[in-house]
């Protein structure tokens, strides 16, 4: 079933995810056959343009896939645990406490009539048993480990108070509470200042390394992941077309789409020429084309390609192109 | 939740004007249609009352005390059976009931047209003009509706006394002011829509552009309110009725029907009070689902 | 603080200009000497009574006595009952509250929970149930309902007495309050079951729930710390506006079931023509509904910290 190499000490092992939407509309194939791996310590970017399904996979790892969304196929294995066979009530056990979850903008994922140490004394209380006072000790301790000035003010303080870096602290401070294997960061700097979500990348990097927390790192930004992973998978339309360390993927990408994502980073175009573009629009996920997804964009593409491909193993690396680069 | 289809392949696509969507929409819940289907029974029976009814209860002379109090299923003097039983006088309650209904029905909408018409022109007013107008305007609107609706009909009934004029002049007060909000408050919105500017720009006079542009964009919020409100003026009628502050004796509304069967109520005579309050609440019942209905019909944020 | 002081201001000034308005309704529609006197007196008496209470005086004075006397409490003598107007409403301020109340209480304790639950699992048979229950809750037109109570409970069933107050405070009192609070809440039940489904499937819906159950919390603190925290503060907010609604409905249930309240006489006072008295019931009915409106701002924005935080800014 798995066709990336499991590495024997991973945290965590995607094979095979499909989680489709069934809507009036027709159903949504969000993800359809993704299969990545992570390990302690080690940082994974998940790159995609917006659409292409990142998001989802994050939330069928913790089991928050809502309806009319069902995962319907592949496994799970956090530490060789099958996530998705687990019942509720020990998925509850593991979200917030093994596996953890940073969302894109805490000002909507922080309760805003609940004061910040409520939020975060509850998080703890909700997996270990401790008393009110030890889990406000960890609350505190929690927010200096990430930078936040007079913690023991800032704990009485609500979300609304903060301002945006400082709230997607907070966020990661609570992910951090229960010292989990896993965070899954979603899209955690996208509304953030440029300035800010360098240091917030240091931070989590920082905290990672230190503490063997595998990362998964959701982003549309390319630039985020090159200084920050150690691993890119690169999503298109609910599809996993391109893997590999950063360097790798970045440098020498094989997949068309990875070099057209890379070619319009600004950054890398000279100045005063026109942006490089990938043509056209990713195709909506209730109307995907048959064979690659990628097909009408690409300026290789050949009668072959309307035929699915499968993830390739080239050069130690994995693509699924006819015609990789 | 459910996502509307985005497009038919041409052949099936008939021409489907607002109206035709609307209505298939709406009925798509059977309980609405249920609904409409019963207001617009409801609406025949008082329509049709003096041919339907086996009596005239207000005609003296085919009413005898003979019959008081006959429990439904009898034979009063007459010949006919009194399905639902007779009242303290002799009177036949199907027959009272449908007249009652023209009486409630006829009153509520009427009111209700009538402040429909009144509270949109303001509202509008209010809207398109702007500034100290609008500001005074929606003062009043607002003072007014921060007390209830029935003590507003109370002070109104109080002062204007008594009568069936009065009656309709209170219910009328009552009720423009949620027409004035609800259309100011879309109107305002629509304001500010560009095809309102183009409208000005080419100069037509303001009276034009309310009435033929303006307006048209505010009916769907109107409407809703509309079937509501009629609903809660019929029931208001009913209560004012019933206190004995409302209709007076001669123009016998439902809620004066049940207030006469209050009396007998203890010795266990329930058919009096029982049967006009079941016609009440059968209208009042399907005005508000099929107003419920239509709001969600109408409003295009709501996802299901 | 500030804001506190502004909204009292604010309630001064509604106070002040719905005295107005009571004033100039009875001054202009009628003639006020009509309206104020007793209809079966003398000419000399009329005149004398006119002179009296400065009715030949321009409007402004007129204006200025009323609301003297008013602050002194003195809104003149009721002709039925001929004793102070004021003394009569306050005396029975108590029975129309104590019913109020119940029923604001059981219209929360009923409707708040029914409400949730069908926010949370909207598609379920129950939650359908519940939303057919209060549309019917508030269709059915109340004094038709407290009558069908009574031939029920306690003409058919006997098991609740009829009519009239008892004891308050007793269980006799409590035999007495059960169906007039049952039948005045009907109404509210429903609006506040309809208000926190819609609360609740709005609240459910954000991403704060969803954070909430990613940190792994359990589903019942979901529910009750962070729904219902959240939809508290909009429902609390009608609901307040709500208690003055439930005290003017009261004159329905009062004169269906004999409840001695303030609106059962305010409708004998309607209909014997008892003009000091229904003036004074507007008079004492204002004031109470601009201390509920006051007292719920208060209350948002004790609730809401956002409020707080916009008011300051403000």
């Amino acid at each position: 079933m798995s066709s990336i190499p499991v590495l024997s000490a991973s945290t965590l092992e995607v094979e095979d995810l499909k989680t489709h939407f069934f809507t009036r509309a027709g159903v949504v194939r969000a993800v359809d056959g993704v299969s990545f791996s992570v390990g302690p310590g080690e940082v994974l970017g998940l790159v995609g343009e917006s659409g292409c399904g990142k998001t989802v996979t994050g939330f069928s790892i913790l089991g928050l896939v809502d309806p009319p969304g069902h995962i319907v196929g592949g496994r799970v294995l956090l530490e060789g645990r099958n996530l998705l066979r687990l019942k509720e009530e020990e998925l509850r056990r593991i979200r917030g406490a093994r596996v953890a979850m940073i969302f894109q903008d805490p000002i909507m994922t922080l309760n805003p009539v609940l004061r910040i140490d409520t939020q975060m004394v509850e998080a703890v209380r909700a997996h270990q048993d401790v008393g009110a006072d030890k889990a406000l000790a960890l609350a505190r301790e929690a927010l200096e480990r990430v930078g936040i000035p007079s913690p023991a003010e800032r704990l009485r303080a609500y979300p609304h108070q903060f301002s945006g870096g400082m709230r997607q602290r907070v966020a990661i401070a609570i992910a951090m509470l229960n010292r989990p294997r896993l965070i899954i960061a979603d899209e955690p700097t996208t509304a953030l200042d440029v300035t800010i979500q360098a240091q917030i990348l240091h931070e989590a990097q920082k905290l990672c390394r230190e503490s063997g927390t595998a990362l998964i790192w959701i982003t549309h930004d390319l630039s985020v992941v090159a200084g920050l992973a150690d691993r890119i998978c690169v999503m298109y339309a609910g599809r996993i077309v391109e893997s590999g360390t950063v360097d790798e993927v970045l440098d020498r990408p094989l997949h068309p789409y990875t070099q057209g994502l890379i070619g319009s980073v600004p950054s890398r175009n000279r100045r005063g020429a026109p942006l490089a573009q990938i043509p056209g629009m990713m195709p909506r996920l209730t109307e995907l084309p048959p064979g690659c997804a990628f097909r009408a964009r690409c300026v290789r593409a050949a009668q072959e390609c309307m035929q699915m491909p499968e993830l390739r193993n080239r050069q130690g690396r994995w693509v699924r192109c006819h015609y990789p680069l | 939740m459910s996502a509307r289809v985005e497009s038919l392949p041409v052949a099936q696509q008939k021409p489907e004007t607002p109206l035709r969507r609307l209505a298939s929409e709406f009925f798509a819940s059977r309980v609405a249609a249920a609904a409409f289907f019963s207001f617009c029974f409801i609406v025949f029976l008082a329509l049709f009352a003096p041919w339907l009814a086996p009596q005239n209860p207000y005609d003296l002379a085919s009413v005898t005390v003979m019959d008081a109090r006959l429990a439904p299923g009898e034979r009063g003097s007459a010949g006919f059976v009194m399905w639902l039983g007779a009242d303290g006088a002799g009177r036949d309650m199907w027959s009272a009931i449908l007249y009652g209904l023209r009486i409630s029905l006829g009153v509520g909408v009427a009111s209700g047209i009538i402040a429909l018409a009144v509270g949109t022109a303001i509202g509008l007013a209010a809207a398109y003009r702007g500034g100290w107008i609008d500001a005074l305007i929606m003062r009043i609107v607002d003072l007014q509706l921060s007390f209830p609706a029935i003590l507003v009909a109370l002070i109104l009934v109080a002062i204007l006394g008594r009568g069936a004029d009065k009656v309709m002049i209170a219910l009328i007060l009552v009720q423009w002011a949620y027409y004035a909000r609800t259309v100011r408050g879309s109107a305002l919105v629509e304001r500010r829509k560009e095809y309102i500017e183009a409208a000005q720009c080419l100069a037509l006079p303001g009276s034009r552009i309310v009435f033929r542009h303006l307006l048209p964009n505010c009916l769907a919020p109107m409407i809703v309110v509309g079937t509501l409100q009629t609903a809660h003026a019929i029931s208001l009628e009913a209560t004012l009725s019933f206190l004995g502050v409302g209709l007076p004796l001669t123009e016998p509304s439902l809620g004066l029907l049940i207030a006469n069967g209050f009396e007998y109520m203890l010795s266990g005579k329930y058919w009096i009070s029982f049967y006009p309050g079941l016609a009440l609440l059968a209208t009042i019942m399907s005005i508000n689902l099929v107003g419920d209905r239509l709001r969600d019909v109408l409003n295009p944020r709501l996802e299901r | 603080m500030v804001f506190v002081i502004r909204r009292v201001l604010q309630s001064v000034i509604v106070v002040l200009v719905m005295s107005l308005v009571v004033f100039v309704g009875v001054h202009l529609v009628g003639d006020p000497v009509h309206i104020l006197i007793n209809d079966d007196m003398t000419k000399e008496e009329v005149e004398r009574f006119v002179r009296k209470l400065g009715l030949d005086r321009p409007m402004h004075e007129q204006y200025l006595h009323f609301l003297a006397n008013a602050a002194r409490g003195d809104l003149g003598n009721s002709f039925v009952h001929n004793e102070p107007a004021l003394k009569l409403i306050v005396e029975r301020m108590p029975a129309t509250l104590e019913l109020a109340f119940a029923a604001f209480l059981l219209a929360i304790v009923v409707g708040i929970p029914l409400g949730m639950y069908a926010g949370l699992k909207p598609e379920s048979p129950g939650s359908r149930a519940i939303m057919a229950g209060s549309i019917l809750g508030f269709s059915l037109p109340t004094f038709w309902v407290g009558l069908m109570l009574i031939m029920v409970f306690a003409v058919m069933l006997g098991w609740l007495p009829s009519t009239g107050r008892g004891e308050f405070g007793t269980w006799d009192g409590l035999r007495h309050l059960a169906l007039p609070a049952l039948n005045l809440a009907l109404f509210k039940m429903a609006l506040v079951t309809r208000l926190a489904r819609a609360g609740t499937r709005e609240a459910a819906l954000q991403d704060y729930v969803k954070f909430a159950r990613a940190k792994g919390l359990s589903p019942s603190r979901v529910v009750l710390v962070h729904v219902l925290k959240n939809i508290l503060v909009p429902v609390v907010t009608v609901l307040g506006l709500e208690l003055g609604g439930l005290i003017a409905f009261s004159v329905v249930t009062e004169t269906v079931f004999a409840w001695p309240g303030m609106g059962k006489l305010l409708i004998d006072s309607i209909q014997r023509l008892d003009r000091p008295v229904i003036v004074a019931y507007l008079v004492i009915t204002v004031l109470m509904f601009v201390v509920i409106n006051l007292v719920v701002d208060l209350l948002y924005a004790a609730l809401d910290p956002r409020v707080r935080l916009r008011e300051m800014k403000a």
